[in-house]
Protein backbone atom coordinates (compact mmCIF):
# COMPACT_ATOMS: atom_id res chain seq x y z
CA UNK A 1 0.00 0.00 0.00
CA UNK A 2 2.59 2.21 1.32
CA UNK A 3 4.78 1.60 -1.66
CA UNK A 4 2.54 1.61 -4.31
CA UNK A 5 1.32 5.53 -3.26
CA UNK A 6 4.57 6.23 -3.03
CA UNK A 7 5.19 5.16 -6.73
CA UNK A 8 2.17 7.05 -7.69
CA UNK A 9 3.29 10.25 -5.86
CA UNK A 10 6.89 9.80 -7.79
CA UNK A 11 5.06 10.14 -11.08
CA UNK A 12 3.79 13.77 -10.32
CA UNK A 13 5.18 16.36 -11.37
CA UNK A 14 6.74 18.51 -8.57
CA UNK A 15 4.49 21.69 -9.48
CA UNK A 16 1.33 19.52 -9.71
CA UNK A 17 2.07 18.04 -6.45
CA UNK A 18 2.04 22.42 -5.03
CA UNK A 19 -1.01 23.21 -6.89
CA UNK A 20 -2.99 20.54 -5.50
CA UNK A 21 -2.04 21.31 -2.55
CA UNK A 22 -4.97 23.68 -1.35
CA UNK A 23 -3.97 24.46 2.32
CA UNK A 24 -0.18 25.09 1.62
CA UNK A 25 -1.74 27.79 -1.60
CA UNK A 26 -4.27 29.54 1.13
CA UNK A 27 -1.22 29.54 3.85
CA UNK A 28 0.72 31.09 0.91
CA UNK A 29 -1.86 33.65 0.41
CA UNK A 30 -3.53 34.95 3.28
CA UNK A 31 0.32 35.38 4.60
CA UNK A 32 1.77 37.61 1.36
CA UNK A 33 -1.15 39.62 1.91
CA UNK A 34 -1.10 40.16 5.24
CA UNK A 35 2.51 40.87 5.36
CA UNK A 36 2.80 42.77 2.61
CA UNK A 37 -0.42 45.02 2.52
CA UNK A 38 -1.82 44.71 5.61
CA UNK A 39 0.16 44.53 8.66
CA UNK A 40 2.96 46.53 6.64
CA UNK A 41 0.93 49.43 6.22
CA UNK A 42 -0.60 49.07 9.89
CA UNK A 43 3.02 49.49 10.96
CA UNK A 44 3.04 53.05 8.85
CA UNK A 45 -0.01 54.44 10.13
CA UNK A 46 1.33 52.95 14.12
CA UNK A 47 4.64 55.24 12.81
CA UNK A 48 2.86 58.12 12.00
CA UNK A 49 2.90 60.65 14.92
CA UNK A 50 -0.34 61.59 16.48
CA UNK A 51 -1.64 65.48 15.34
CA UNK A 52 -0.27 67.93 19.03
CA UNK A 53 -4.34 68.86 19.20
CA UNK A 54 -5.93 65.97 17.73
CA UNK A 55 -9.37 65.73 19.31
CA UNK A 56 -11.85 63.40 17.79
CA UNK B 1 -28.56 6.69 -2.85
CA UNK B 2 -31.67 8.54 -3.17
CA UNK B 3 -29.75 11.82 -2.74
CA UNK B 4 -28.87 11.63 -6.04
CA UNK B 5 -30.25 11.68 -9.39
CA UNK B 6 -28.42 11.37 -12.98
CA UNK B 7 -28.41 14.00 -15.75
CA UNK B 8 -29.82 12.71 -18.75
CA UNK B 9 -27.73 15.29 -20.63
CA UNK B 10 -24.30 14.87 -19.33
CA UNK B 11 -24.57 11.87 -17.06
CA UNK B 12 -23.53 13.44 -14.28
CA UNK B 13 -24.81 12.17 -10.64
CA UNK B 14 -26.34 15.33 -8.91
CA UNK B 15 -27.08 15.48 -4.86
CA UNK B 16 -30.61 16.80 -4.48
CA UNK B 17 -29.72 19.05 -2.03
CA UNK B 18 -26.75 20.23 -3.44
CA UNK B 19 -28.68 21.11 -6.31
CA UNK B 20 -32.01 22.96 -4.32
CA UNK B 21 -28.84 24.91 -2.89
CA UNK B 22 -27.77 25.94 -6.03
CA UNK B 23 -31.31 26.99 -6.80
CA UNK B 24 -31.77 29.34 -4.02
CA UNK B 25 -29.13 30.70 -3.89
CA UNK B 26 -29.01 31.42 -7.92
CA UNK B 27 -32.78 33.15 -7.58
CA UNK B 28 -31.84 35.04 -4.69
CA UNK B 29 -28.96 36.41 -6.58
CA UNK B 30 -31.46 37.33 -9.35
CA UNK B 31 -33.79 39.20 -6.83
CA UNK B 32 -30.91 41.08 -5.59
CA UNK B 33 -30.44 42.57 -9.15
CA UNK B 34 -33.42 43.05 -9.73
CA UNK B 35 -33.42 45.48 -7.03
CA UNK B 36 -30.12 46.85 -7.97
CA UNK B 37 -31.21 47.51 -11.07
CA UNK B 38 -33.60 49.12 -10.17
CA UNK B 39 -31.46 51.42 -8.30
CA UNK B 40 -29.20 51.62 -11.10
CA UNK B 41 -32.25 52.95 -13.24
CA UNK B 42 -32.95 55.95 -10.81
CA UNK B 43 -29.62 57.02 -10.43
CA UNK B 44 -28.28 56.84 -14.16
CA UNK B 45 -31.72 59.21 -14.65
CA UNK B 46 -29.98 61.71 -12.07
CA UNK B 47 -26.78 61.82 -13.72
CA UNK B 48 -28.51 62.84 -16.95
CA UNK B 49 -28.27 66.37 -16.89
CA UNK B 50 -31.46 67.19 -18.55
CA UNK B 51 -33.68 64.81 -15.91
CA UNK B 52 -31.58 64.74 -12.50
CA UNK B 53 -34.35 62.66 -11.17
CA UNK B 54 -33.84 62.21 -7.88
CA UNK B 55 -33.17 64.74 -4.54
CA UNK B 56 -29.61 64.25 -3.20
CA UNK B 57 -30.66 62.62 0.08
CA UNK B 58 -32.10 59.52 -2.24
CA UNK B 59 -29.61 59.84 -4.48
CA UNK B 60 -27.01 59.13 -1.97
CA UNK B 61 -29.41 56.75 -0.23
CA UNK B 62 -30.23 54.49 -3.81
CA UNK B 63 -26.11 54.74 -4.88
CA UNK B 64 -25.38 52.88 -1.25
CA UNK B 65 -27.73 50.66 -1.81
CA UNK B 66 -27.53 50.13 -5.25
CA UNK B 67 -23.80 48.92 -4.72
CA UNK B 68 -24.59 46.57 -1.51
CA UNK B 69 -27.44 45.00 -3.93
CA UNK B 70 -25.80 44.55 -6.89
CA UNK B 71 -21.80 44.21 -5.39
CA UNK B 72 -22.57 42.62 -2.47
CA UNK B 73 -25.65 40.71 -2.86
CA UNK B 74 -26.15 40.19 -6.15
CA UNK B 75 -22.74 38.43 -6.74
CA UNK B 76 -21.75 36.72 -3.66
CA UNK B 77 -25.70 34.63 -3.24
CA UNK B 78 -24.68 34.10 -7.28
CA UNK B 79 -20.72 33.02 -6.16
CA UNK B 80 -22.36 30.63 -3.82
CA UNK B 81 -24.20 28.39 -6.45
CA UNK B 82 -21.07 28.41 -8.25
CA UNK B 83 -18.63 26.85 -5.31
CA UNK B 84 -21.68 24.17 -4.93
CA UNK B 85 -22.19 23.78 -8.39
CA UNK B 86 -18.29 23.42 -9.10
CA UNK B 87 -18.02 21.22 -6.26
CA UNK B 88 -20.86 18.57 -5.53
CA UNK B 89 -22.19 18.72 -8.83
CA UNK B 90 -18.97 18.75 -11.25
CA UNK B 91 -16.65 16.64 -8.60
CA UNK B 92 -20.04 14.06 -8.98
CA UNK B 93 -20.42 13.88 -5.22
CA UNK B 94 -22.87 14.63 -2.62
CA UNK B 95 -22.38 18.36 -0.61
CA UNK B 96 -20.58 18.52 2.48
CA UNK B 97 -22.85 19.60 5.50
CA UNK B 98 -26.12 20.61 4.05
CA UNK B 99 -27.21 22.18 7.27
CA UNK B 100 -24.78 24.61 7.68
CA UNK B 101 -24.76 25.58 3.72
CA UNK B 102 -28.72 26.61 4.85
CA UNK B 103 -27.42 28.34 7.89
CA UNK B 104 -25.09 30.07 5.19
CA UNK B 105 -27.49 31.07 3.13
CA UNK B 106 -30.11 32.30 6.07
CA UNK B 107 -27.14 34.42 7.69
CA UNK B 108 -26.33 35.52 3.89
CA UNK B 109 -29.91 36.51 3.39
CA UNK B 110 -30.38 37.93 6.94
CA UNK B 111 -27.81 39.83 6.75
CA UNK B 112 -28.49 41.23 3.28
CA UNK B 113 -32.29 42.41 4.22
CA UNK B 114 -30.94 43.99 7.40
CA UNK B 115 -28.43 46.21 5.39
CA UNK B 116 -30.83 46.85 3.14
CA UNK B 117 -33.48 47.88 5.06
CA UNK B 118 -30.86 49.78 7.17
CA UNK B 119 -30.25 51.42 3.87
CA UNK B 120 -33.75 52.33 2.63
CA UNK B 121 -34.51 53.60 6.41
CA UNK B 122 -32.18 56.36 6.04
CA UNK B 123 -29.58 55.16 8.59
CA UNK B 124 -26.65 54.10 6.75
CA UNK B 125 -26.45 56.79 3.95
CA UNK B 126 -22.80 55.98 3.92
CA UNK B 127 -22.05 54.40 0.59
CA UNK B 128 -20.86 50.63 0.55
CA UNK B 129 -17.73 51.64 1.15
CA UNK B 130 -18.89 52.93 4.94
CA UNK B 131 -15.44 55.24 5.63
CA UNK B 132 -15.44 56.73 9.24
CA UNK B 133 -16.00 59.40 10.07
CA UNK B 134 -19.20 58.57 8.43
CA UNK B 135 -21.21 56.46 10.79
CA UNK B 136 -24.37 54.10 9.86
CA UNK B 137 -26.89 52.53 12.10
CA UNK B 138 -25.07 49.57 14.10
CA UNK B 139 -27.34 47.35 12.53
CA UNK B 140 -26.02 48.02 8.70
CA UNK B 141 -22.75 46.83 10.22
CA UNK B 142 -24.56 43.93 11.78
CA UNK B 143 -26.00 43.11 8.49
CA UNK B 144 -22.76 43.33 6.38
CA UNK B 145 -20.68 40.65 9.01
CA UNK B 146 -23.60 38.39 9.29
CA UNK B 147 -23.64 38.60 5.34
CA UNK B 148 -19.93 37.83 5.41
CA UNK B 149 -19.95 35.04 8.16
CA UNK B 150 -22.59 33.39 6.10
CA UNK B 151 -20.07 33.66 3.24
CA UNK B 152 -17.36 31.64 4.74
CA UNK B 153 -19.53 29.26 5.80
CA UNK B 154 -20.16 28.79 1.95
CA UNK B 155 -16.50 28.72 1.56
CA UNK B 156 -15.99 26.27 4.72
CA UNK B 157 -18.72 23.73 3.12
CA UNK B 158 -16.90 24.29 -0.52
CA UNK B 159 -13.64 23.13 0.84
CA UNK B 160 -15.66 20.44 2.95
CA UNK B 161 -17.22 19.47 -0.11
CA UNK B 162 -13.60 18.87 -1.92
CA UNK B 163 -12.50 16.69 1.00
CA UNK B 164 -15.31 14.57 0.73
CA UNK B 165 -15.29 14.38 -3.33
CA UNK B 166 -11.02 13.09 -2.30
CA UNK B 167 -12.10 11.23 0.05
CA UNK B 168 -14.66 9.07 -1.44
CA UNK B 169 -12.57 9.13 -4.78
CA UNK B 170 -15.14 11.15 -6.85
CA UNK B 171 -12.50 12.18 -9.25
CA UNK B 172 -8.66 11.57 -9.89
CA UNK B 173 -5.70 13.45 -10.06
CA UNK B 174 -5.97 16.82 -9.81
CA UNK B 175 -9.48 18.81 -9.47
CA UNK B 176 -10.84 19.74 -12.96
CA UNK B 177 -9.69 23.30 -14.17
CA UNK B 178 -13.06 24.88 -13.68
CA UNK B 179 -13.37 23.52 -9.78
CA UNK B 180 -9.88 24.95 -9.35
CA UNK B 181 -10.49 28.15 -10.33
CA UNK B 182 -13.42 27.85 -8.25
CA UNK B 183 -11.04 26.94 -5.13
CA UNK B 184 -8.87 29.96 -6.35
CA UNK B 185 -11.81 31.91 -5.64
CA UNK B 186 -12.99 30.40 -2.34
CA UNK B 187 -9.29 30.69 -1.29
CA UNK B 188 -8.81 34.45 -1.99
CA UNK B 189 -12.54 34.92 -0.42
CA UNK B 190 -11.25 33.50 3.10
CA UNK B 191 -8.27 36.27 3.35
CA UNK B 192 -11.12 39.25 1.84
CA UNK B 193 -13.78 38.22 4.75
CA UNK B 194 -11.00 37.85 7.05
CA UNK B 195 -9.98 41.60 6.38
CA UNK B 196 -14.22 42.08 6.84
CA UNK B 197 -13.84 41.01 10.07
CA UNK B 198 -11.25 43.03 11.53
CA UNK B 199 -12.87 45.92 10.01
CA UNK B 200 -16.39 45.72 10.57
CA UNK B 201 -16.26 44.27 13.93
CA UNK B 202 -14.63 47.24 15.56
CA UNK B 203 -16.49 49.53 13.51
CA UNK B 204 -19.82 48.12 14.60
CA UNK B 205 -18.48 48.40 17.79
CA UNK B 206 -18.36 51.81 17.72
CA UNK B 207 -21.97 52.29 16.27
CA UNK B 208 -22.48 50.52 19.00
CA UNK B 209 -20.46 53.49 21.36
CA UNK B 210 -18.37 50.36 22.81
CA UNK B 211 -15.49 51.29 21.23
CA UNK B 212 -14.68 55.45 20.81
CA UNK B 213 -12.64 55.59 17.77
CA UNK B 214 -11.87 54.32 14.74
CA UNK B 215 -8.48 55.34 12.75
CA UNK B 216 -9.79 56.43 9.43
CA UNK B 217 -6.66 55.77 7.21
CA UNK B 218 -6.94 52.24 8.86
CA UNK B 219 -10.17 51.30 8.05
CA UNK B 220 -9.43 52.41 4.68
CA UNK B 221 -6.17 50.12 4.17
CA UNK B 222 -8.51 47.27 5.82
CA UNK B 223 -11.69 47.95 4.35
CA UNK B 224 -9.77 47.38 0.91
CA UNK B 225 -8.30 44.63 1.99
CA UNK B 226 -11.86 43.27 1.77
CA UNK B 227 -13.30 45.36 -0.77
CA UNK B 228 -11.14 45.26 -3.60
CA UNK B 229 -10.27 41.49 -2.72
CA UNK B 230 -13.51 40.86 -2.91
CA UNK B 231 -13.13 41.87 -6.71
CA UNK B 232 -10.87 39.07 -7.19
CA UNK B 233 -13.10 36.55 -6.10
CA UNK B 234 -14.99 37.79 -8.69
CA UNK B 235 -12.45 37.42 -11.15
CA UNK B 236 -11.52 33.94 -10.74
CA UNK B 237 -14.54 32.84 -10.66
CA UNK B 238 -16.01 34.77 -13.65
CA UNK B 239 -12.50 33.45 -15.30
CA UNK B 240 -13.65 29.96 -14.02
CA UNK B 241 -17.39 30.44 -15.61
CA UNK B 242 -15.33 31.07 -18.90
CA UNK B 243 -13.90 27.74 -19.18
CA UNK B 244 -17.47 26.21 -18.42
CA UNK B 245 -19.01 27.38 -20.85
CA UNK B 246 -16.37 27.49 -23.43
CA UNK B 247 -16.49 23.69 -22.79
CA UNK B 248 -20.06 23.43 -22.68
CA UNK B 249 -21.11 25.34 -25.29
CA UNK B 250 -18.51 24.73 -27.83
CA UNK B 251 -16.43 21.84 -26.39
CA UNK B 252 -13.66 23.54 -25.68
CA UNK B 253 -10.37 22.07 -24.02
CA UNK B 254 -7.63 24.86 -22.92
CA UNK B 255 -4.34 23.92 -24.73
CA UNK B 256 -2.05 23.61 -21.52
CA UNK B 257 -3.90 22.86 -18.41
CA UNK B 258 -0.49 23.70 -16.47
CA UNK B 259 -0.53 26.99 -17.56
CA UNK B 260 -3.65 27.46 -16.90
CA UNK B 261 -3.45 26.48 -13.49
CA UNK B 262 -0.07 28.33 -12.80
CA UNK B 263 -2.42 31.77 -13.71
CA UNK B 264 -5.03 30.82 -11.06
CA UNK B 265 -1.80 30.14 -8.65
CA UNK B 266 -0.38 33.67 -9.05
CA UNK B 267 -4.12 34.73 -8.45
CA UNK B 268 -4.26 33.14 -5.24
CA UNK B 269 -0.44 34.69 -4.15
CA UNK B 270 -0.02 37.68 -5.86
CA UNK B 271 -3.93 39.67 -7.06
CA UNK B 272 -4.49 40.33 -3.12
CA UNK B 273 -1.80 43.23 -3.06
CA UNK B 274 -3.33 44.66 -5.49
CA UNK B 275 -5.71 46.23 -3.31
CA UNK B 276 -3.22 49.18 -2.70
CA UNK B 277 -4.67 51.62 -5.57
CA UNK B 278 -7.84 52.04 -3.92
CA UNK B 279 -4.82 53.81 -1.24
CA UNK B 280 -2.25 55.37 -3.69
CA UNK B 281 -3.40 58.93 -3.13
CA UNK B 282 -4.18 58.36 0.13
CA UNK B 283 -1.35 60.37 2.46
CA UNK B 284 -1.08 57.75 5.69
CA UNK B 285 1.14 55.64 3.82
CA UNK B 286 4.91 55.53 2.17
CA UNK B 287 5.82 55.53 -1.54
CA UNK B 288 8.04 52.67 -0.33
CA UNK B 289 4.45 50.40 0.33
CA UNK B 290 2.36 52.10 -2.65
CA UNK B 291 5.20 51.24 -4.87
CA UNK B 292 5.88 47.48 -3.52
CA UNK B 293 2.55 46.76 -3.47
CA UNK B 294 1.76 48.11 -7.30
CA UNK B 295 5.08 46.19 -8.54
CA UNK B 296 6.62 43.86 -9.86
CA UNK B 297 4.56 41.00 -7.47
CA UNK B 298 0.85 42.61 -8.26
CA UNK B 299 2.05 42.09 -12.39
CA UNK B 300 1.92 38.55 -11.92
CA UNK B 301 -0.78 38.65 -11.27
CA UNK B 302 -1.89 41.34 -14.44
CA UNK B 303 0.12 38.44 -16.20
CA UNK B 304 -2.29 35.60 -15.03
CA UNK B 305 -4.95 37.74 -16.39
CA UNK B 306 -3.25 38.16 -19.86
CA UNK B 307 -2.51 34.16 -19.46
CA UNK B 308 -6.51 33.31 -19.36
CA UNK B 309 -6.70 35.89 -22.36
CA UNK B 310 -5.17 34.11 -24.47
CA UNK B 311 -5.97 30.55 -23.38
CA UNK B 312 -9.76 31.07 -23.68
CA UNK B 313 -10.33 32.28 -26.88
CA UNK B 314 -7.55 30.18 -28.18
CA UNK B 315 -9.45 27.09 -26.70
CA UNK B 316 -12.28 28.46 -28.09
CA UNK B 317 -10.74 28.47 -31.64
CA UNK B 318 -9.43 25.44 -31.59
CA UNK B 319 -12.51 23.17 -31.13
CA UNK B 320 -14.45 25.60 -33.53
CA UNK B 321 -11.20 25.04 -36.11
CA UNK B 322 -11.79 21.26 -35.68
CA UNK B 323 -15.45 21.30 -36.29
CA UNK B 324 -14.71 22.77 -39.44
CA UNK B 325 -14.86 25.92 -39.49
CA UNK B 326 -10.86 26.56 -40.84
CA UNK B 327 -11.17 29.63 -43.45
CA UNK B 328 -8.61 32.44 -42.79
CA UNK B 329 -8.05 33.85 -39.28
CA UNK B 330 -11.90 34.13 -38.59
CA UNK B 331 -14.11 32.24 -39.98
CA UNK B 332 -14.36 30.13 -36.47
CA UNK B 333 -15.11 33.36 -34.82
CA UNK B 334 -18.22 34.01 -37.99
CA UNK B 335 -19.52 30.57 -37.88
CA UNK B 336 -19.98 30.76 -33.70
CA UNK B 337 -22.36 29.75 -31.83
CA UNK B 338 -23.46 33.69 -32.02
CA UNK B 339 -27.60 32.52 -30.97
CA UNK B 340 -26.75 30.91 -27.89
CA UNK B 341 -26.79 33.20 -25.34
CA UNK B 342 -24.08 31.57 -22.87
CA UNK B 343 -21.42 31.48 -25.61
CA UNK B 344 -21.89 35.25 -26.94
CA UNK B 345 -22.67 36.49 -23.03
CA UNK B 346 -19.04 34.64 -22.18
CA UNK B 347 -17.62 36.80 -25.33
CA UNK B 348 -19.04 39.70 -24.29
CA UNK B 349 -17.79 39.24 -20.91
CA UNK B 350 -13.96 38.12 -22.18
CA UNK B 351 -13.97 41.62 -24.73
CA UNK B 352 -15.50 43.54 -21.84
CA UNK B 353 -13.52 42.08 -18.73
CA UNK B 354 -10.28 42.46 -21.08
CA UNK B 355 -10.61 45.92 -23.55
CA UNK B 356 -12.70 47.93 -21.30
CA UNK B 357 -11.97 47.05 -17.48
CA UNK B 358 -8.49 44.97 -17.55
CA UNK B 359 -6.49 47.86 -19.71
CA UNK B 360 -8.02 50.66 -17.76
CA UNK B 361 -7.64 48.83 -14.41
CA UNK B 362 -4.00 48.43 -14.90
CA UNK B 363 -3.87 51.92 -16.30
CA UNK B 364 -5.42 53.54 -13.68
CA UNK B 365 -3.75 50.97 -10.60
CA UNK B 366 -0.41 52.76 -11.69
CA UNK B 367 0.63 55.31 -9.45
CA UNK B 368 1.47 58.37 -11.01
CA UNK B 369 -1.67 58.07 -13.44
CA UNK B 370 -3.65 57.14 -10.75
CA UNK B 371 -4.03 60.47 -9.13
CA UNK B 372 -5.53 62.01 -12.36
CA UNK B 373 -8.21 59.33 -12.34
CA UNK B 374 -8.86 58.75 -8.47
CA UNK B 375 -12.38 59.60 -7.14
CA UNK B 376 -13.58 60.40 -11.07
CA UNK B 377 -15.94 59.09 -13.22
CA UNK B 378 -12.84 56.87 -15.14
CA UNK B 379 -13.29 55.05 -11.44
CA UNK B 380 -16.89 54.27 -12.24
CA UNK B 381 -16.37 53.79 -15.92
CA UNK B 382 -13.53 50.87 -14.96
CA UNK B 383 -15.59 48.98 -12.99
CA UNK B 384 -18.74 49.25 -14.46
CA UNK B 385 -16.27 47.34 -17.19
CA UNK B 386 -14.90 44.52 -14.53
CA UNK B 387 -17.64 43.98 -12.64
CA UNK B 388 -20.73 44.25 -14.92
CA UNK B 389 -19.40 44.08 -18.68
CA UNK B 390 -16.89 41.15 -17.12
CA UNK B 391 -18.14 39.23 -14.53
CA UNK B 392 -22.14 40.21 -14.57
CA UNK B 393 -21.87 38.94 -18.06
CA UNK B 394 -20.57 36.09 -17.57
CA UNK B 395 -23.16 35.10 -14.16
CA UNK B 396 -25.80 35.68 -16.95
CA UNK B 397 -23.88 33.29 -19.48
CA UNK B 398 -23.89 30.75 -16.52
CA UNK B 399 -27.73 31.31 -15.88
CA UNK B 400 -29.01 29.94 -19.30
CA UNK B 401 -26.72 27.01 -18.91
CA UNK B 402 -27.87 26.16 -15.16
CA UNK B 403 -31.20 26.87 -16.44
CA UNK B 404 -31.63 23.65 -17.89
CA UNK B 405 -29.39 21.57 -16.35
CA UNK B 406 -30.11 22.61 -13.00
CA UNK B 407 -33.35 23.36 -12.99
CA UNK B 408 -34.35 21.35 -15.75
CA UNK B 409 -36.75 23.95 -17.64
CA UNK B 410 -36.47 25.02 -21.05
CA UNK B 411 -35.37 28.74 -21.15
CA UNK B 412 -39.02 30.41 -21.96
CA UNK B 413 -38.30 33.07 -24.91
CA UNK B 414 -35.89 32.05 -26.43
CA UNK B 415 -36.01 34.84 -29.06
CA UNK B 416 -35.12 37.66 -26.03
CA UNK B 417 -32.91 35.40 -24.69
CA UNK B 418 -30.88 35.13 -27.56
CA UNK B 419 -30.95 39.21 -27.74
CA UNK B 420 -30.35 39.82 -23.90
CA UNK B 421 -26.71 39.94 -23.95
CA UNK B 422 -26.46 41.66 -27.04
CA UNK B 423 -29.11 44.56 -25.85
CA UNK B 424 -26.60 44.38 -22.35
CA UNK B 425 -23.80 44.46 -23.93
CA UNK B 426 -24.05 47.35 -25.74
CA UNK B 427 -25.58 48.90 -23.29
CA UNK B 428 -22.97 48.71 -20.36
CA UNK B 429 -20.15 48.91 -22.97
CA UNK B 430 -21.65 53.02 -24.09
CA UNK B 431 -22.32 53.34 -20.31
CA UNK B 432 -18.76 52.64 -19.30
CA UNK B 433 -17.16 54.20 -21.86
CA UNK B 434 -18.62 57.42 -21.41
CA UNK B 435 -18.38 57.34 -17.81
CA UNK B 436 -14.39 57.16 -18.51
CA UNK B 437 -14.65 59.70 -21.22
CA UNK B 438 -16.29 62.38 -18.79
CA UNK B 439 -14.22 61.14 -16.21
CA UNK B 440 -10.88 62.36 -18.24
CA UNK B 441 -12.60 65.79 -17.97
CA UNK B 442 -12.90 65.35 -14.27
CA UNK B 443 -16.03 64.47 -13.84
CA UNK B 444 -16.17 63.43 -10.26
CA UNK B 445 -17.61 60.11 -8.96
CA UNK B 446 -20.69 60.02 -5.96
CA UNK B 447 -21.70 63.32 -6.98
CA UNK B 448 -25.14 64.10 -7.13
CA UNK B 449 -25.52 67.58 -9.01
CA UNK B 450 -22.09 68.08 -11.38
CA UNK B 451 -23.93 71.17 -12.57
CA UNK B 452 -23.66 72.79 -8.99
CA UNK B 453 -27.21 74.40 -9.63
CA UNK B 454 -28.10 75.41 -6.03
CA UNK B 455 -24.23 75.71 -4.46
CA UNK B 456 -22.76 79.43 -4.62
CA UNK B 457 -20.37 79.23 -6.89
CA UNK B 458 -20.26 76.36 -9.91
CA UNK B 459 -17.16 75.28 -11.73
CA UNK B 460 -18.90 74.08 -15.32
CA UNK B 461 -17.82 71.37 -16.93
CA UNK B 462 -16.34 71.25 -20.45
CA UNK B 463 -19.39 70.81 -22.88
CA UNK B 464 -17.92 67.74 -24.45
CA UNK B 465 -18.19 66.49 -20.81
CA UNK B 466 -21.84 67.00 -20.44
CA UNK B 467 -22.47 65.76 -23.76
CA UNK B 468 -20.68 62.73 -22.43
CA UNK B 469 -22.97 62.38 -19.78
CA UNK B 470 -26.00 61.88 -22.09
CA UNK B 471 -24.55 59.38 -24.25
CA UNK B 472 -23.68 57.60 -21.07
CA UNK B 473 -27.31 58.22 -20.27
CA UNK B 474 -28.39 56.39 -23.04
CA UNK B 475 -25.91 53.40 -22.86
CA UNK B 476 -27.41 53.10 -19.24
CA UNK B 477 -30.72 53.03 -20.13
CA UNK B 478 -29.96 50.16 -22.94
CA UNK B 479 -28.10 48.57 -20.22
CA UNK B 480 -31.32 48.29 -17.79
CA UNK B 481 -33.41 47.26 -20.60
CA UNK B 482 -30.71 44.43 -20.86
CA UNK B 483 -30.36 43.29 -17.47
CA UNK B 484 -34.50 43.72 -17.36
CA UNK B 485 -34.60 41.00 -20.21
CA UNK B 486 -32.45 38.58 -18.10
CA UNK B 487 -34.59 38.72 -14.92
CA UNK B 488 -37.36 38.62 -17.18
CA UNK B 489 -36.37 35.64 -19.04
CA UNK B 490 -35.06 33.83 -16.01
CA UNK B 491 -38.13 34.17 -13.67
CA UNK B 492 -40.48 33.23 -16.70
CA UNK B 493 -38.13 30.30 -17.05
CA UNK B 494 -39.41 29.26 -13.44
CA UNK B 495 -42.64 29.70 -13.14
CA UNK B 496 -43.94 29.00 -16.91
CA UNK B 497 -40.83 27.56 -18.56
CA UNK B 498 -41.44 23.24 -19.54
CA UNK B 499 -40.10 20.85 -17.93
CA UNK B 500 -37.44 19.17 -19.33
CA UNK B 501 -37.75 15.37 -18.72
CA UNK C 1 0.90 30.55 -40.58
CA UNK C 2 3.41 27.72 -39.49
CA UNK C 3 4.55 27.87 -35.91
CA UNK C 4 8.02 27.02 -34.64
CA UNK C 5 8.86 23.98 -35.65
CA UNK C 6 6.66 23.71 -38.83
CA UNK C 7 3.53 23.16 -37.07
CA UNK C 8 0.77 24.49 -38.42
CA UNK C 9 -0.59 27.41 -35.77
CA UNK C 10 -3.36 25.82 -34.13
CA UNK C 11 -5.14 29.27 -33.12
CA UNK C 12 -3.85 31.99 -35.64
CA UNK C 13 -7.62 34.17 -35.05
CA UNK C 14 -6.68 34.81 -31.43
CA UNK C 15 -3.27 35.41 -31.69
CA UNK C 16 -4.30 38.71 -33.81
CA UNK C 17 -6.77 39.25 -31.43
CA UNK C 18 -4.55 39.19 -28.56
CA UNK C 19 -1.97 41.31 -30.20
CA UNK C 20 -4.83 43.61 -31.51
CA UNK C 21 -5.50 43.92 -27.54
CA UNK C 22 -1.63 43.99 -26.59
CA UNK C 23 -1.64 47.38 -28.92
CA UNK C 24 -4.42 48.90 -27.30
CA UNK C 25 -2.84 48.47 -23.81
CA UNK C 26 0.27 50.04 -25.01
CA UNK C 27 -1.83 53.12 -26.70
CA UNK C 28 -4.03 53.70 -23.53
CA UNK C 29 -1.18 53.43 -21.20
CA UNK C 30 0.87 55.94 -23.34
CA UNK C 31 -2.10 58.15 -23.70
CA UNK C 32 -2.45 58.68 -20.05
CA UNK C 33 1.51 59.52 -19.32
CA UNK C 34 0.91 61.72 -22.06
CA UNK C 35 -2.49 63.35 -20.10
CA UNK C 36 -0.80 63.23 -16.85
CA UNK C 37 2.51 64.93 -18.27
CA UNK C 38 0.21 67.32 -19.67
CA UNK C 39 -1.88 68.01 -16.67
CA UNK C 40 1.77 67.86 -14.30
CA UNK C 41 4.65 69.84 -16.46
CA UNK C 42 8.02 69.27 -14.96
CA UNK C 43 9.49 71.99 -14.30
C1 LIG D 1 -27.84 48.45 -15.79
C2 LIG D 1 -26.79 48.36 -15.13
C3 LIG D 1 -26.16 49.45 -14.27
C4 LIG D 1 -26.26 50.81 -14.32
C5 LIG D 1 -27.06 51.66 -15.30
C6 LIG D 1 -25.45 51.34 -13.25
C7 LIG D 1 -25.30 52.69 -12.96
C8 LIG D 1 -24.57 53.21 -11.91
C9 LIG D 1 -24.47 54.60 -11.57
C10 LIG D 1 -25.13 55.74 -12.33
C11 LIG D 1 -23.68 54.70 -10.47
C12 LIG D 1 -23.34 55.97 -9.72
C13 LIG D 1 -21.96 56.48 -10.06
C14 LIG D 1 -21.61 57.73 -9.31
O1 LIG D 1 -22.33 58.70 -9.39
O2 LIG D 1 -20.57 57.74 -8.66
C15 LIG D 1 -23.28 53.37 -10.10
C16 LIG D 1 -22.45 53.04 -9.05
C17 LIG D 1 -22.03 51.76 -8.74
N1 LIG D 1 -22.39 50.59 -9.38
FE1 LIG D 1 -23.63 50.46 -10.95
N2 LIG D 1 -24.87 50.30 -12.57
C18 LIG D 1 -25.29 49.13 -13.16
C19 LIG D 1 -24.96 47.84 -12.78
C20 LIG D 1 -24.10 47.53 -11.75
C21 LIG D 1 -23.74 46.18 -11.36
C22 LIG D 1 -24.28 44.91 -12.02
C23 LIG D 1 -22.86 46.31 -10.34
C24 LIG D 1 -22.15 45.23 -9.56
C25 LIG D 1 -22.11 44.00 -9.83
C26 LIG D 1 -22.68 47.71 -10.08
C27 LIG D 1 -21.86 48.21 -9.09
C28 LIG D 1 -21.78 49.55 -8.75
C29 LIG D 1 -20.97 50.05 -7.67
C30 LIG D 1 -20.10 49.22 -6.73
C31 LIG D 1 -21.13 51.44 -7.65
C32 LIG D 1 -20.43 52.45 -6.72
C33 LIG D 1 -21.26 52.76 -5.56
C34 LIG D 1 -20.56 53.79 -4.72
O3 LIG D 1 -19.88 54.68 -5.26
O4 LIG D 1 -20.68 53.67 -3.51
N3 LIG D 1 -23.45 48.41 -10.95
N4 LIG D 1 -23.84 52.47 -10.99
CU1 LIG E 1 -9.69 47.50 -6.62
Amino acid sequence: MIEESKKAEEKIPYWQVFYDDIMLLFFLSAAITFISFTVWGLMEIGNTPVMPDYTF
Amino acid sequence: MEDFRVCPATGLKVHKPAELLIKINAVTAIVFILIGGLMALLLALTKIPAIHLLPSDLFYRFLTLHGIAMLVAWIIFFEAAILYFTSAVLLNCRLAAVKVAWLAYGLMLGGALMAAVEILIGNADCMFTSYPPLQAHHLYYLGVILFAVGAILVCCVFFGTLAVAKHEKTYEGSLPLVTFGAAAAAIIAIVTLAHGAIIFVPTWLWALGVIQHIDAPAYRLIFWGFGHSSQQINVCAMVAVWYLIAAVTVGAKPVNQRVCRTAFVLYILFIDIASEHHILVDPGFSAAHKAWNTGYFMHLAVLASMIHALAVPSAIEIALRKKGHTQGYFEWLKKAPWGNPSFSAMVWSIAGFGFLGGITGVTFGTEQINIIAHNTWRITGHFHSTVVAGTTMSFMGLTYIVLPLIFRKEVAFPKLAKFQPHVFGVGIWTMAIFMMFSGSFGMPRRHWDITFSDAAFSIPFDQTAMMALHIFGVGAIIAVIGGGMFVLVSVATLLIGKDIK
Amino acid sequence: MAGKNGHEFEAPGSFVLIMTFFAVFVLVYLLNWKYLSDLWPIN
